[in-house]
């Protein structure tokens, strides 16, 4: 059975349903005793950004899906994706204690996974 | 014209080129930007290559909270809610390009 899987995240959230799906995948998958990995890369570091109020457009936050997966698996960002975008740390949800990647720590984190799965 | 999706996902420079060229020929233009379109109320060069052009500049304030970007929304932007945005739409001006898919 595969146990090493990586998630990366590259959606941003609440315009389409794909970063919420990914993170229910991970949840689902922690419960099955496999612990993934997450990173968060491109427009997948919106979903970090602290203070979000999705239920100003009808929808559920994932911030307390995100907290439990940060708790149980921890959370990492492409510091590239970051700096694009002009997000600092300073940005980010303090709860998730995100960890800032370099594209070749990012490469080696992909490279050392059996299975890469991207929303 | 409106924008729904997210920046880096959009061919910027082609929307800035339409508008421009909109509002050089005389037409009244302004941008909403709503979902993930929000991000680029962010950039302040795009925002105010926009505004110096006259081109009004908007975004739905809720989808700026939903994302927790509110802050960090240009000053050149202007917030509106969705009764505004209908009014903007159905009152303020004679056509509409939904630039959204």
């Amino acid at each position: 059975m595969i146990s090493k899987v990586l998630f990366v995240i590259k959606s941003p959230p609440y315009g389409n349903s794909k970063a919420g799906e990914g993170f229910r995948m991970a949840t689902a998958m922690i419960a099955m005793d496999v612990l993934p990995q997450i990173l968060f890369v491109e427009d997948g570091v919106y979903c970090l950004v602290k203070n979000q109020k999705a239920e100003s457009v009808g929808l559920t936050s994932f911030a307390e899906r995100l907290r439990t997966l940060a708790d149980l698996v921890g959370l990492q960002a492409l510091s590239d994706s970051l700096f694009q975008r002009k997000l600092k740390l300073s940005d980010l949800d303090e709860n998730y204690n995100v960890k800032t990647l370099a594209i070749d720590e990012a490469a080696e984190l992909i490279a050392q996974n059996e299975t890469v799965i991207t929303f | 014209m409106v924008l729904s999706k997210s920046p880096w996902a959009e061919n910027l420079g082609f929307i800035l080129e339409a508008a421009e060229k909109l509002q050089a020929k005389g037409e009244k233009v302004a941008v909403l930007h709503i979902q993930d379109a929000i991000i680029a109320t962010t950039m302040s060069e795009y925002c105010n290559r926009l505004v110096d052009s006259n081109v009004e500049v908007y975004a739905l304030k809720t989808d700026c909270e939903a994302r927790g970007l509110l802050e960090k929304v240009s000053p050149k932007v202007k917030l509106i809610d969705h009764k505004q945005w209908v009014k903007l739409m159905m009152a303020e001006h004679d056509k509409i390009i939904s630039w959204t898919s």
